[in-house]
């Protein structure tokens, strides 16, 4: 009984020795919390600069932490070196608090750094365990320490805040789309498919650099300005290789078949006033069929958009919108529709010759094996020629709270 | 012989479903590489391969019900080759549990507690199995049985989430886009892995009341794991591409990192994390549990408790010579490729010419 009983004291002790030492503990106040990571590159000198926006912890004394933090639009360094570990190390030299990147909301790229080491800064993001990877990947044609810097002086909100909604809400009318991390490493993965990214842009040129800069460390840097989400950034492999605007962007949405509430076309303009017909999207259904002739790839792209009208400026339609109306505005939709999808499929296939499109996809998924064995090789010189023909069956199921046009007494 | 205490049906089915889902929730990804999408299939039809092995086992047993399989082979062919036959038996388990400890402690190390060293979580679930161990079999797998289950929950649970908005079925389908030489190849990998369980049957075997009668028990627990395990892939590739998924080192958590639920929580890895750790206790458990049987085979039921301490350090002292996540999953994919099933058929065979001789002798046959 009394060997049991040391026999327990003495596993007791041992399961408790190694409970002593909390290697990884660590007081909420001393982490500054990463909202937003920038990187840039710099080709004259060849250093990439890492621009972290962080919101420093403190202890809440009179009020709530919230509180606190709410009044903080949180703070810009960046810091060039020739690897992102040596930026990451100089920043931690002006930073009394350890970065922690658990709340991470946004990766924005710079063009030349897009363009340069995307691949490696990727790789760093998506094997590195601290930063999710769930959180937006966005870029910029600047730079982006713009865009982290930039303060909107008409709400209080930090930057990486800002863009993370944006993101969210930009793609209802379809001029942008989010991507997370993931999934552009997918895109970057995946054959047959080329990465794109959102765009966002800032009216910042320049920044004020109000902590002052100590060996290429510049410290909290920051100007008011505005940001703004639009359009696409398109890759092929690894590089950046275009922009595409609203239109091109809106065009892709339709053929991957991504969600769009909101659609307007304008058609015939008389004077100040146009045709023009105000549409809230319901259901979208988009597919790409790959078809094999003769050793011929064609596409056909099928898209089926289901409406309901929400405002409409007519001069040519009766009062009553009945059948005859609703018929022409379905033709109408079709056709601007269609206009979306060509001025996308120009940009992508003719002029950046980039299957953001994911035609490859849909033929290795069809052809897996043809694809492996010849196709993917030769898809680069093929996709450009590919023919691609547009179907879309537009309806309208209903116009909103009236059956009539605004009668003006 | 002295009078094995039986486990239930409920007790045989979830130990064999554990004795299965042991190393191979870390290297399946061996086999992404050549099975490309249809990975989830090879390890589906690979785990049902093992099956007429635990069959041909269970047949076995079936001379010497009371017996593990090394008793049979003693009673056969002798007590110098048994003797041989379990010091490689403990050495395969204690290799594949100093892998496993090894691969869930840098888990951990990777996702949780980076600054923890990786002996700290090693010392606490060996310390904690070899307490558990201190109890009766039942006991045992009435604990496999609870982890199993807990473990479950929580995988299905943190994926229900990923429902429908995180899965993509284009990268399920087509389900095919490799060669037949390269999914079998795969499929053999898989089914070499997945003869952990044997080891393990080789020893529970005298605690099934009559097996071969039950043998339903065991199938059944494996066809359950198979199915389960092959979901679980599937449902990590639909999530996150076969590309992507191939490359990864925990599929399952790499998976439930990326579903978030409302703006407020991001990721639901520790639940999975949860699953992994039970999985790792439950196979040190199996493990251990085998390695000390057979040491009681060599020495006798003199100072059990000795033996099991042995057993115990001996999974330490492996798992810290290791100490490193890279060569344990190359090691693990080493015992899988060439070790474990050969070995088992080693056994099978003494086991099966061990009866024959057993019959020669005595000319008759043991119910």
């Amino acid at each position: 009984m009394i060997g049991r009983i040391l026999a327990l004291v003495l596993c007791i002790l041992l399961l408790l020795a190694p409970m002593t030492g909390c290697w990884d503990y660590v007081e909420y106040n001393d982490l500054a919390q990463i909202i937003a990571i920038g990187i840039d590159f710099d080709k004259q000198t060849n250093n990439i600069v890492l621009s972290l926006q962080f919101i420093p912890t403190s202890k809440p004394s009179n009020g709530s932490g919230s509180q606190e933090q709410s009044k903080n639009n949180g703070l810009v360094h960046s810091a060039a070196d020739t690897t992102l570990f040596g930026a990451l190390a100089k920043l931690q030299q002006v930073v009394d608090k350890n970065f922690f990147y658990g709340y991470s909301k946004i990766l924005v790229i710079g063009e030349d750094a897009a363009k340069n080491v995307l691949l490696p800064m990727m790789e760093i993001h998506d094997r590195s365990p601290a930063i999710r990877a769930s959180s937006y990947v966005v870029f910029t044609p600047g730079k982006a320490e713009n865009v982290l810097g930039t303060i909107d002086s008409s709400h209080n909100e930090i930057s990486g805040n800002t863009l993370s909604r944006l993101l969210e809400t930009v793609s209802s009318n379809g001029a942008s789309f989010p991507v997370t991390i993931q999934k552009f490493m997918e895109m970057l993965s995946i054959s047959g498919i080329e990465a794109v990214g959102p765009c966002a842009v800032t009216t910042v040129k320049e920044l004020d650099v109000k902590g002052g800069t100590i060996d290429s460390i510049k410290a909290n840097v920051q100007k008011e300005g505005k940001l703004m989400v639009s359009g696409l950034a398109a890759f092929k492999g690894s590089s950046l290789v275009g922009w595409l605007d609203q239109k091109q962007s809106l065009g892709l949405g339709w053929i991957t078949g991504k969600k769009i509430n909101a659609y307007k076309f304008t058609g015939s303009v008389s004077g100040a006033i146009s045709d023009e017909a105000y549409f809230r999207v319901t259901n979208t259904k988009s597919k790409i069929k790959v078809k094999l002739i003769n050793g011929n790839v064609s596409i056909d792209i099928d898209l089926k958009v289901t409406c309901s009208l929400r405002k409409y400026y007519a001069f040519n339609y009766t009062d009553f919108l009945d059948n005859k109306d609703l018929s022409q505005l379905k033709d109408k939709l079709s056709k601007s529709i269609t206009g979306d999808i060509e001025a996308a499929l120009k940009k992508g296939q003719k002029e950046l010759q980039s299957d953001i499109f994911g035609f490859g996809f849909e033929f290795y998924r069809k052809y897996p094996k043809l694809w492996n064995q010849k196709y993917e090789k030769e898809w680069d010189e093929i996709f450009p020629e590919i023919p691609v023909n547009i179907k879309v069956d537009a309806s309208i199921t209903n116009t909103g709270t009236n059956i009539r046009n605004l009668i003006v007494k | 012989m002295i009078k094995k205490q039986k486990l239930t049906r409920e007790q045989i089915f979830f130990s064999t479903f554990l004795g299965i889902i042991g190393n191979i929730v870390y290297i399946h990804t061996w086999i992404s590489n050549d099975t490309n999408r249809a990975s989830w299939l090879a390890s589906f039809a690979g785990i049902l391969a093992i099956i007429p092995f635990a069959l041909w086992l269970m047949y076995i047993s079936k001379f010497n019900p009371e017996g593990t399989i090394f008793d049979t082979i003693k009673q056969g062919i002798g007590k110098l080759p048994n003797c041989l036959l379990c010091i490689i038996f403990i050495t395969l388990n204690v290799c594949i549990s100093a892998t496993h400890i090894n691969m869930f402690a840098e888990m951990l190390r990777v996702f949780v507690f980076q600054n923890t060293p990786a002996p700290v979580f090693m010392f606490i679930m060996i310390l904690i199995v070899f307490l558990i161990l201190y109890s009766d079999i039942t006991t045992i797998c009435k604990l496999i049985e609870v982890l199993t289950v807990i473990g479950l929950i929580n995988y299905f649970s943190c994926f229900v989430f990923a429902f429908p908005k995180m899965i993509n079925i284009k990268y399920i389908i087509p389900i095919f886009d490799t060669s037949l030489p390269r999914l079998i190849s795969g499929l053999i990998f898989m089914t070499s892995a997945s003869s952990e369980l044997l080891l393990f049957l080789m020893v529970i075997v005298s605690n099934i009341p009559d097996p071969f009668k039950h043998r339903s028990w065991v199938i059944s627990g494996i066809i359950s794991s198979a199915v389960v395990f092959s979901l679980a892939i599937l449902i990590i590739i639909a999530m996150m591409s076969p590309e992507i998924a191939k490359r990864i080192a925990f599929g399952g958590v790499n998976a439930a990192r990326l579903i978030s639920v409302g703006t407020y929580i991001y990721g639901l890895e520790i639940l999975v994390i949860g699953t992994y750790q039970f999985i790792a206790l439950g196979k040190i458990i199996i493990c251990m549990y085998c390695s000390w049987t057979s040491l009681k085979r060599i020495f006798g039921e003199k100072r059990p408790h000795l033996q099991l301490a042995f057993t115990a350090l001996a999974i330490f002292i492996t798992a810290i010579l290791l100490n490193s996540y890279t060569k344990s999953y190359f090691f693990a994919v080493f015992l899988g490729r060439y070790i474990l099933l050969p070995f088992s058929i080693l056994v099978l065979i003494l086991a099966s010419i061990s009866v024959k001789i057993r019959r020669n002798r005595t000319g008759s046959v043991a119910k």
